[in-house]
């Protein structure tokens, strides 16, 4: 099939660049021209890495290639980043694929719309549309840029998803919300992956621990990825200070850079912990995997959520580590082991064993405590987490899985007619950029009918 | 440094003594300063020019010798002989030159000084005069300066006090916005976080209780196939023998066992057979309402059994339900016990037989069924017969299908009186309590009691609505009284005509 691929790629640091970029190799057997942005602030084709089996080409290409050789499929890799801003105008004219990385856009919307483009009557429009339940007045609150954690409770997610032939997601029960709150509009699961880490490390653990002056025979609590105020650490140093000295051989090991505004630093001074945590900073995905080999227990602890499925977590999961993870209602069916009880926690009562620790959002502190005790504490355990984890990854998520899933998605996709533009559709969004060259052709007598001409 | 807290009555009021006591100095200062501003002198006037009138004169006379005639001597001298002129005249006439020629050099002397200085009495004016302009403009842009400074000063309050209204009034919203913000993510973010915590905990008990639920489906069924088999058992021909035989086999003396009973089918309606089948049709239209309303409200239970099959509508009456589920391309047949109502079905084409509940489920094989409906029937049956039809429908229907008892809801006093012994053919009266506890107890779960048919409110007691809070407190606490009392009767009286129980054998 002939497909036209939407997606940030690297060197762009994110993860669904990285994401895509270990996808797409896995779909070559297609005919795959990525898309990239090329506009005035993004690396464009020349600055994007190239990937194998894949044709990099500029946005503003796609418009004539697909009126002159047609995609079979359109995949748009969504997130809430303004790094995928440059899809929405093809998205919502061209139909196809829109893999829904956050259920959450609103932020990543309004910046474009409100801080970027001072487009602030589109916004208020799409936000409307998107919500028309809601007082309109409530937009105000986001142009006036006070919104902050409210915007969860307007994902502003419809414009996508009505535009879409079909909506995937990387978990079963935004899957079901999803359809449940869009009647009519197909969305459909398609399982995440990650490539085998224990295939890529290179360095031995010892020796990644020694690089960052960690002792031995600390047992090594790692998070990885950026240092943001979401991945809940200034919790877990809150409960490390608590219980540092029950458990001396707990040490935190932060792979991953600091934005500036977020010093985590500070934190870890103010708690006296900087003997017990270490930050390394940014480090290439290729090193990844020998971080992932040096920690015991992995960090996978996410507030507020987007109710994304962590690409980051399943690496560590299918590492074999015992993972940590929020206790959070999209991952209700993932088995997980409450320490207090020692039973396991599932929406799927004939789960079996647990693959992770999950931590109550409302009762963090303590249980992060227990957490850091007990697995610190408790090889075995870690060794059996760690192996459950292994096995869960591949029963649900390998490689192979997201690409079988992914080709019964194009397939499907394929098929279904674009969908009709619902009632109050922002008109914005129905514009066609032809207006210029109407009225300019016009003028000289020649009338263009844009539309026309392309589905002709 | 105030903005920390809040400032008490007490500081408000010396901030603002102070502030008014600067502002009264201030203006002191100003006013003083202004009234101190120099008046301008009248400017010095140059002297007067130097006065060159006589000047020309002056050069032209200034000779005095040398030119006077001989000859023309003095008139006085005249008198003089001539002998004597002649001899003094010489020595006259050279003392006169004399004279004159010194009266000459003096006053040569004395227009030359003249002459020079006429130049610098010139430049001594002109000098005064540029001193004095250039001292009355100096006077003039000082005294401007003075003016300016005043004006100057005039400005600093309203210049100061705006400033810090800008700056202060930008601070508190910068602040505002600032905290407001930040307010509103940290308590946004705490309820989510709440939200959050209290949906994962829900999601994991609704799948624990639908576990229990299956659990305790699958207990209830054992419980009632245990109950059948025994009752088979008892029934068997022999059975009250072999326990007989037994109780004869144990140490105690033998008890006597009932071997009948258990299992005998009770009568449905003791009355059914009394009543000519004709006179009830008769009757079902002159109380039951016309075709048309009973086909509206029986819509509302056409959704329960979408996507269902092998329906049966027990107590099918004229088939109006068995029609709207034919439309809705549901299968099902209708049962009902009275002949005519069968052959009014069959009439509109529709699937319906003449039978007893009990006997014709018990001839059906177990999970046959997808759903039965039993609408204004089980106030029919007698409590025992009730029980037993629960128990053998339970058997006949599939897992996961639905049953749906609507009846009369004899807990309101207008339902009993007027519909429910209106009907001669009413076995027992069910309280909605009553019939979810006996649905339960049978093993079906997921049960819910839907109120239908709400008494009109037009219909119902009327409150007092005369009293007013003008009204004597006597008066407003007896509409009160009225009123709660008539809420207690509309209660009791006039709530729900009808109920439904909706179950599913899980």
């Amino acid at each position: 099939m002939r497909i036209a691929w939407f997606s940030p790629l690297p060197p762009h640091r994110s993860g669904i660049a990285a994401y895509s970029a270990e996808l797409l190799p896995r779909l070559r057997h297609h005919e795959i021209d990525a898309f990239v942005d090329d506009g005035a602030d993004a690396p464009g084709v020349a600055g994007t890495m190239s990937v194998a089996g894949v044709t990099l080409r500029g946005t503003y290409d796609f418009p004539w290639r697909h009126a002159t050789r047609p995609y079979g499929a359109v995949v748009y890799q969504l997130g809430n980043q303004t790094c995928h801003d440059y899809m929405w105008p093809y998205m919502v004219r061209y139909p196809g694929l829109v893999v829904l990385h956050d259920a959450q856009l609103h932020q990543a919307r309004a910046l474009g719309l409100l801080a970027r483009r001072r487009r602030s009557d589109d916004y208020r429009a799409e936000f409307s549309f998107s919500h028309p339940e809601a007082d309109p007045d409530i937009a105000e609150i986001f142009v006036s840029g006070l919104g902050g954690a409210l915007a969860y409770q307007w994902p502003m997610l419809r414009v996508p998803i009505a535009s879409a032939r079909l909506t995937a997601a990387h978990n079963t029960w935004l899957v079901r919300d999803l359809a449940g709150r869009f009647p009519g509009c197909p969305v459909q699961h398609v399982r995440m992956g990650t490539p085998d880490p224990l295939a890529q490390a290179r360095t031995p653990s010892i020796e990644v621990r020694r690089r960052h002056g960690i002792r031995e025979g600390a047992v090594v609590f790692g998070s990885f990825g950026r240092v943001t105020p979401e991945k809940q650490l200034t919790r877990v140093l809150l409960a490390l200070a608590e219980v540092a000295d029950a458990v001396p051989a707990a040490h935190l090991l932060v792979v991953g850079a600091a934005p500036t505004y977020f010093d985590f630093g500070a934190d870890v001074r103010a708690l006296g912990l900087e003997g017990r945590v270490t930050v390394t900073g940014y480090v290439p995905d290729a090193d990844l995997a020998d971080y992932l080999g040096a920690v015991d227990v992995c960090l996978n602890l996410r507030w507020p959520t987007g109710r994304e499925t962590s690409a980051a977590w399943i690496r560590c999961l299918a590492a074999g580590k015992p993972t940590v993870i929020s206790d959070l209602v999209h991952l209700g069916d993932v088995p997980a082991l409450d320490l207090r009880s020692m039973t396991v926690a599932c929406t799927d009562p004939t789960a079996g064993e647990p693959v992770c620790v999950a931590i109550e959002l409302n009762n963090d502190i303590p249980m992060l405590r227990l957490a850091l005790v007990d697995l610190a504490g408790n090889a075995a355990l870690r060794g059996r987490l760690g192996a459950a984890a292994r096995r869960y990854w591949a029963a649900h998520a390998t490689m192979d899985l997201m690409a079988h899933d992914y080709e019964a998605a194009l397939d499907r996709v394929s098929t279904l007619p674009d969908p009709a533009r619902p009632a109050g559709w922002p008109a914005h969004l129905a514009d066609d950029g032809t207006a210029t060259v109407q009225r300019i052709t016009a003028a000289m007598g020649v009338p263009f009918d844009w539309g026309r001409a392309e589905r002709t | 440094m105030f903005f920390g807290r809040l400032l008490t009555p007490a500081e408000i009021a010396t901030l603002k003594e102070e502030r008014e006591a600067a502002d009264r100095r201030y203006n002191a200062a100003l006013t003083a300063l202004d009234q101190a501003i120099p008046k301008l002198p009248e400017s010095p006037h140059p002297p007067l020019a130097c006065d060159e009138q006589r000047l020309p004169e002056l050069n032209q006379r200034w000779q005095v010798a040398g030119d006077a005639p001989h000859g023309s001597m003095p008139r006085w001298t005249r008198w003089l002989s001539a002998p004597l002129w002649r001899l003094v005249r010489g020595r006259v006439e050279a003392e006169i030159h004399a004279a004159l020629q010194r009266q000459s050099a003096f006053n040569s002397i004395l227009v030359d000084h003249l002459n020079r200085n006429v130049a610098v009495h010139r430049s001594t004016r002109e000098a005064m005069e540029t001193t004095i302009s250039v001292l009355r403009s100096q006077l003039d842009l000082l005294a401007v300066f003075h003016s300016r400074l005043v004006e100057y000063l005039q400005q600093v309050t309203p210049y100061v006090d705006t400033k810090d209204r800008d700056e202060t009034l930008a601070g508190l919203l910068l602040g505002l916005s600032t905290g407001l913000s930040s307010g509103l993510h940290s308590i946004t973010d705490e309820f989510r976080r709440q939200l959050e915590a209290m949906q994962a905990r829900e999601q994991r008990y609704v799948a624990a209780v639908d576990e229990l639920r299956t659990s305790i489906g699958s207990v209830q069924q054992t419980g009632l196939m245990l109950k059948r088999e025994v009752e088979r058992l008892l029934a068997a021909p022999g059975a009250a023998g072999a326990a007989r035989a037994g109780g004869a086999a144990g140490s105690g003396p033998a008890t006597p066992v009932p071997a009948t009973g258990v299992t005998a089918v009770p009568s449905a309606a003791p009355m059914a057979d009394t009543v000519n089948a004709y006179k009830y049709v008769g009757f079902e239209n002159k109380f039951r309402g016309s075709e048309v309303d009973i086909r509206a409200r029986q819509m509302t239970y056409v959704d329960v059994f979408r996507g269902a099959s092998d329906v049966l509508d027990l107590g099918c009456g004229r088939g109006e339900l068995l029609a709207l589920l034919k439309e809705r391309g549901i299968p099902a047949r209708g049962l009902d016990i009275n002949h005519e109502m069968v052959e009014a079905c069959l009439s509109l084409g529709l699937d319906a037989r003449e039978g007893d509940a009990i006997a014709y489920l018990e001839s059906l094989p177990d999970a046959s069924l997808g759903g039965l409906i039993a609408l204004q029937v089980v106030e029919h049956f007698a409590p025992a017969y009730l029980v037993r039809f629960l128990d053998v429908a339970f058997h006949k229907l599939r897992p996961g299908a639905r049953i749906v008892l609507e009846t009369l809801n004899p807990s309101c006093w207008v339902a009993f009186f007027e519909a429910y012994i209106r009907d001669i053919t009413h076995a027992w009266p069910l309280h909605p309590e009553t019939l979810k506890y006996l649905v339960v107890a049978s093993g079906f779960q997921r049960v819910d009691v839907r109120m239908m048919s709400p008494y009109p409110e037009a219909a119902k007691l009327q409150h007092l609505s005369g009293a007013t809070q003008q009204s004597p407190l006597a008066l407003v606490g007896l509409a009160s009284t009225f009123n709660d009392n008539v809420n207690k009767l509309n209660a009791l009286m006039f709530s729900y005509l009808d109920y439904a129980v909706v179950a599913e054998r899980l």
